[in-house]
């Protein structure tokens, strides 16, 4: 009986696994077999083997991708889990609380390509209006430096309001007992926080961090819409740079290789960080 | 010989059997799809053997994302409006079909009413791969009232364009701006008589008219008397053009419509691109193509609806709504009054007989990347154009 | 605090200029931006009564359609995998798979799935492939923590089939996460650009193929272009609006410690 009704149970998943299955698995099998091809897309395509995947290891863009990726993630994670936590913190429990985070929230309900349109009217350093009315200038059109930073910048500025609301709810989530005891036994509010309140954050700040990474090492958004791998290639991400050889070079095969290098290595950084999660024990984010 | 009577006579037996052939049609002709499907329906009226199905599907480049990907499903295009940097890619790859048959079936002063620059762009030796539809060629725009108040002339040789360019500096505004698109890049180059491409295909992007060019650009930016702005960066390149932020530059005469619309502080003029002794231009826009997967019955219906669109009076319609050249002189008669309306829609044609095309070479689409570099890399950072040039031959050699 | 106080208010004030720009953009007149002086302020509807005619009507009602029908099928299957997987289904570790694949790549050969069922350039195209996430999964999963198994049990001893349980007792115990996924994977594939424009040709063009087209096609007329981005950024804002309470209550309570 009971097998019966677990079976019954499984069945509920029917629906979901089919579409995974036919719009997702079968999809990436294929981007397996194009990574043995060589193939532009217009004509048949040529096997090649391994080709592909070798060349990954001797492909100096592919390196310095990664590189700009990582160099990306670094600047990008710990300003968004921090400022996450110090918004959140400051907020809470004031009257606009809600309406900071709505205001937050805000840069994900745009549509992304009016978003696009208003970040380059306002910051572009030869004619954006910032730049004309306060003369403060990201020269982010002929500094590689400034570009990375731009993008950063234009990430945070969409993505920030998620943190937030997450960094927030945990908060909320942190019982006031455990606070009123410490600020009994005469503890100040900056050690409430930093002693009390950041370490019952942790679990959540992984939890950030692991979705805040798969999205950095793939995304490539931000630097299509606003500087296309340039100036000099120097914002040219892993995601920006699968698109350009598929899409742009139509090199599928090579693309395909792309597209696993990037799952591979997604795969490993969100796995190692889950098992750190998962030690952690707290928290309902487990695997 | 015998090809042509088959093709004859496979019409007359379609047209007589009253079978009905569907060709679907992609274009990018973004702004003008109503005139599209306008000469598509005109087509309709005048004949009942071909229906085609006319459909838009984005920039070139989305196109050609859209055609990589229908590729072997069946879904492909009959005709395809193949880009012509996209174009020798196709052809190398073996994905059209040849139309030379086709081809020479035509009358004689038909072929010869063809721009000989246009009408050689599709064939590749003893074949023909494309067909010319809408093409272009780079002209210069200028602020005629701030040539006329500074009282220069618009200016014919490159020499001219600096000297111009360094008289209508001002602090308010630019003398010139640039946008680093290869194709602009293209036109000065072959304007000085030089090629970014050697007859046998291997790649010549550091020549001495290339550098000439480069070092041209160089010396007018550091002067501040040339804005320089991205490949991607057209948008705002024209937004600072129309607000007399600079007052000379390049751009395709298809774009004219679009730049008139928002010249409302001031006479907006074109002009043919300064040239010196055996300069040409370059030709831009695209190719008609018949993909490989279509039927016999395709075939000969894509070349029928072709010849009804370069028929003079509806190349005319045409050209009166999209502002691309006329690729066949007895267009240009039926044109009279729309280019006197306006003398500067006419400023590309003459330099109509000095057009040749891109080079056919299907590598020459990521040279197009290597020159966009190249370019950013001397007017934005800090590399010399003799070097950033060398850079980009040296990479264009290893792709090969 | 105070340094955080100043953090936020900075953050805050950077966040809403460009929102403040395309609102600005889409309320003064047109040819205020081509003018050399960017500082006028005139006030005038014309930038959205351009709108009309251009298609970014029709373009929302595809849109509308094709996101709500995704969305119903994202949280009906979404809940059934996630109770399966609740149940003891080993389905957890291809959904994180599903979380990392980079979608992009997956145009081609999607294009051909979608070819050979005969979607494309259908409706179909922008909701059979969109009717399952592995995100809502995932929430939902965390969802199905709070609910209180010996209810399920219960329901069970009295002969109650999976289907009912699922419908009548565990979907209003998960009310906010439902809403709350509602909320997110309406917003997700309202936002979707590039599929859409490969899928579809114009007639069936979601709002953001139709704002890349007009974009592309009147670069210059930024009013209308930041009218546009707000007409269609509207049912987003009004669902978020609506829905807010319930967003942050899910995210509590997926988040105690």
């Amino acid at each position: 009986m009971i097998r019966g009704v677990r079976a019954r149970a499984y069945l509920l998943a029917l629906p979901a696994t089919l579409v995974f299955a036919v719009f997702s698995l079968v999809p990436l099998l294929s981007v397996l077999r194009y990574a043995t091809w060589r193939w532009s897309g217009t004509t048949d395509p040529v096997p090649v083997g391994t080709a592909n995947l070798l060349r990954l290891l001797s492909d100096d863009e592919l390196w310095a991708a990664l590189g700009t990726t990582v160099s990306f993630a670094l600047l990008a994670l710990p300003a968004f889990l921090t400022l996450s936590v110090v918004i959140a913190l400051a907020i809470e429990g004031l009257r606009y609380e809600r309406a900071v985070k709505a205001l937050l929230f805000a840069p994900g309900l745009i549509t992304v390509g009016g978003s696009a349109i208003a970040w380059y009217l306002l910051y572009n350093p030869d004619f954006g209006l910032i730049p004309e009315v306060t003369g403060l200038v990201l020269p982010w059109t002929s500094q590689p430096w400034a570009a990375l930073v731009y993008i950063v910048l234009f990430t945070l500025w969409q993505q920030t309001g998620y943190g937030v609301l997450v960094a927030s709810a945990a908060l909320r989530g942190i019982p006031r007992e455990v606070k009123e005891a410490a600020r009994v036994d005469g503890a100040h509010e900056g050690e409430v926080r930093r002693l009390i309140v950041l370490p019952m954050l942790a679990p959540t700040m992984l939890f950030l961090t692991i979705i805040g990474t798969v999205f950095s090492l793939q995304s490539y958004t931000a630097v299509y819409l606003l500087t296309r791998g340039g100036p000099f290639g120097s914002t040219r991400v892993l995601g920006y740079y699968l698109y350009e050889t598929a899409f742009e070079r139509y090199e599928l095969g090579y693309g395909a290789a792309i597209t696993l290098f990037v799952l591979v290595i997604t795969l490993v950084v969100a796995y190692l960080q889950a098992r750190l999660l998962a030690r952690r024990g707290a928290s309902e984010a487990s695997t | 010989m015998n090809r042509s009577l088959t093709a004859i006579a496979a019409a007359l037996l379609l047209s007589a059997a009253g079978a009905q052939t569907t060709i679907t049609f992609w274009h990018s002709m973004e702004g003008v799809e109503d005139t599209v499907v306008e000469l598509v329906e005109a087509y309709h009226a005048a004949q009942s053997d071909v229906r085609v199905d006319v459909r838009y599907v984005g920039s070139y480049a989305e196109a050609q994302t859209r055609l990589v990907a229908a590729f072997g499903t069946g879904n492909e295009p009959v005709v395809f409006q193949a880009e012509i940097g996209f174009f020798p890619r196709l052809v190398g790859d073996g994905a059209l079909q040849d139309l030379a048959d086709l081809a020479a079936t035509l009358p004689d002063e038909v072929v010869a009413d063809f721009y000989p620059g246009l009408w050689g762009y599709g064939e590749f030796g003893d074949a023909r791969y494309g067909l010319p539809w809408n093409a272009s060629t780079p002209v210069m725009y200028y602020n005629a009232d701030a040539l006329r108040q500074a009282g220069i002339a618009p200016p014919t040789t490159w020499a001219e364009f600096a000297s111009a360019a360094a008289a209508l500096t001002t602090r308010a505004s630019q003398g010139a701006m640039f946008v680093g698109d290869s194709w602009l890049f293209e036109m000065m180059v072959l304007s000085r008589g030089g090629v970014l491409a050697l007859p046998d295909g291997t790649p010549n992007l550091d020549g001495p008219e290339a550098i000439a060019a480069l070092t041209m650009l160089r010396e007018l930016a550091r002067a501040r008397q040339l804005a320089f702005y991205g490949a991607a960066e057209s948008t705002p390149a024209i937004l600072s053009f129309v607000r007399t932020r600079n007052l000379m530059t390049f751009a395709s005469i298809a774009n004219w419509p679009d730049v008139r619309r928002f010249s409302i502080g001031f006479e907006l003029a074109a002009a043919p691109v300064p040239l010196e002794d055996g300069g040409r231009v370059p030709l831009g826009g695209a190719q008609l193509v018949v993909m490989r997967g279509a039927s016999e019955a395709q075939r000969l219906a894509a070349f029928d609806f072709w010849r009804f669109l370069v028929e003079p009076e509806n190349l005319a319609s045409w050209i009166e709504a999209s502002y691309y050249i006329p690729v066949r002189r007895s267009a240009i008669p039926l044109l009279d009054d729309f280019y006197a309306a306006d003398p500067n829609r006419a400023a590309a044609l003459a330099q109509l007989e000095l057009a040749v095309p891109r080079p056919r070479i299907p590598e020459f689409n990521a040279w197009r990347r290597l020159i966009d570099d190249a370019l950013e890399r001397t007017l934005r950072g800090n590399q010399t154009p003799q070097a950033a040039l060398a850079e980009a031959q040296r990479r264009a050699l290893e792709e090969r | 605090m105070i340094a955080m106080r100043l953090v936020t208010a900075l953050f805050a004030a950077f966040v809403a200029l460009p929102l403040a720009w395309l609102v600005y953009a889409a309320f003064i007149p047109a040819e205020a931006l081509v003018r050399a002086n960017l500082a006028t302020f005139g006030f005038s509807l014309e930038n959205f009564a351009a709108l009309r005619g251009t298609g970014l009507w029709r373009s929302m009602a595809v849109s509308f359609s094709a996101t709500s029908l995704a969305v119903a099928g994202q949280l009906a299957f979404g809940l059934g995998a996630a109770y399966a997987i609740r149940n003891g289904l080993r389905l957890l570790a291809l959904v994180m798979l599903l979380l990392a694949l980079p979608s992009e790549l997956l145009l081609v050969p999607l294009y051909r799935q979608l070819q050979n069922l005969a979607l494309i350039d259908t409706l179909g195209a922008l909701v059979v492939p969109f009717l399952a996430s592995p995100l809502i999964v995932f929430l939902l999963l965390q969802g199905l923590r709070r609910v209180p198994w010996e209810v399920i049990e219960a329901a069970r001893l009295d002969g109650a089939g999976e289907v009912a349980i699922v419908g009548r007792i565990v979907a209003p115990i998960l009310r906010p996460e439902l809403t709350a996924s509602a909320v997110l994977a309406f917003a997700a594939h309202w936002n979707l650009v590039l599929y859409p424009r490969i899928m579809t040709t114009e007639a069936l063009w979601t709002v953001q193929a139709f704002l890349t087209e007009l974009l592309r096609a009147r670069p210059f007329e930024w009013g209308l272009l930041g009218a546009a981005a707000l007409v269609a950024s509207v049912p987003l804002i009004v669902l978020y609006i609506i829905f807010e309470k319930r967003i942050i209550e899910v995210f509590e309570s997926g988040f105690r410690s």
